[in-house]
């Protein structure tokens, strides 16, 4: 047996917050997110991106690797990465069940869907302009590349999606 | 960590970079309170303190097309998991080992 040992999260509350001179992007990106959950929740009647409802997860998520970060066990995500993922999680289509964001030890932001067994999908960003897609859907179909991103759904991603949720759309 | 599912999420079986290693120990004929002991002595740290382990058999890892090496240092039951590939590839590596493991929280 081999064994691992996880390290204790924790949860803080977003709280807004503005941005002055000398406050890190990221922490300036952080008081952009709250903007947006607040957005979110004039959104969501209207049936719009399903990643809107996300992005207070992502931030959580990030605060999280900040501690971790701090530690030596985490590289965060660079503003690029942060950046793109908000983009992805605004891109996404209202049929799509939201992703839950995981920031990955290289600094990598992954937006997961865990829908079940053999229906799972990872996209992954990290601010070079670039998509990483990771996914099992089936048994034994196993899919992962790399593809450009400027911003929106391509094809390849957008039919990952389409599978994952078993969706004709 | 996945609560609802009792198994860790594929970040913990997920390497820092590309190419990189997972840390691990070897835990085979260990109780559960020389287990904690050995993540409280040599992985925990006051900023990140540890809430919980999870265990998955090395034939998994094998499974998987990694290696378990030996690294005895901090201590004789340290190794690493190398063999790692391209990150896209790594996550679904990293998923079925976490799905195969099971987790303990404290």
């Amino acid at each position: 047996m081999t064994t691992m040992t996880l390290s204790r999260g924790f949860a803080h509350g977003l709280r807004p917050s503005v941005g002055t001179a000398g406050v890190s992007k990221s922490a300036t990106w952080l008081a952009e997110l709250v903007q947006l959950t607040v957005l979110e929740k004039r959104r969501s009647a209207s049936g719009q991106s399903a990643g809107f409802s996300a992005i207070p997860a992502l931030g959580e998520s990030y605060q999280v690797a900040a501690e971790e970060a701090r530690a030596g066990e985490q590289r965060l995500p660079s503003p690029g990465a942060l950046r793109e993922a908000r983009q992805l999680l605004e891109a996404l289509p209202h049929w799509c069940a939201a992703p839950s964001p995981v920031i990955e030890p290289s600094g990598a932001i992954g937006l997961e869907w865990d829908l079940g067994p053999r229906r799972w999908l990872v996209l992954a960003l990290k601010g070079t302009g670039t998509i990483e897609h990771s996914a099992v859907l089936g048994l034994g179909n196993q899919l992962f590349g790399t593809t450009n991103f400027a911003g929106a759904l391509g094809k390849r991603e957008l039919g990952l999606l389409r599978d994952l949720m078993q969706l004709d759309v | 960590m996945r609560r609802d599912k009792m198994r860790p999420n594929y970040k913990a079986y997920l390497p820092a970079s590309a190419d990189g290693c997972i840390s691990v120990f070897r835990t085979v004929n260990l109780s559960e309170v020389e287990i904690v002991a050995l993540g409280s002595q040599y992985v925990e740290r006051p900023e990140t303190p540890l809430k919980g382990y999870c265990c998955l058999p090395a034939a998994t890892v094998f499974g998987q097309g990694l290696d378990v090496e030996f690294a005895p240092t901090p201590h004789v039951r340290h190794a690493n998991i190398s063999g790692w590939e391209s990150d896209p590839k790594n996550r679904i590596i990293a998923k079925a080992l976490a799905d195969a493991a099971t987790l303990t929280e404290y």
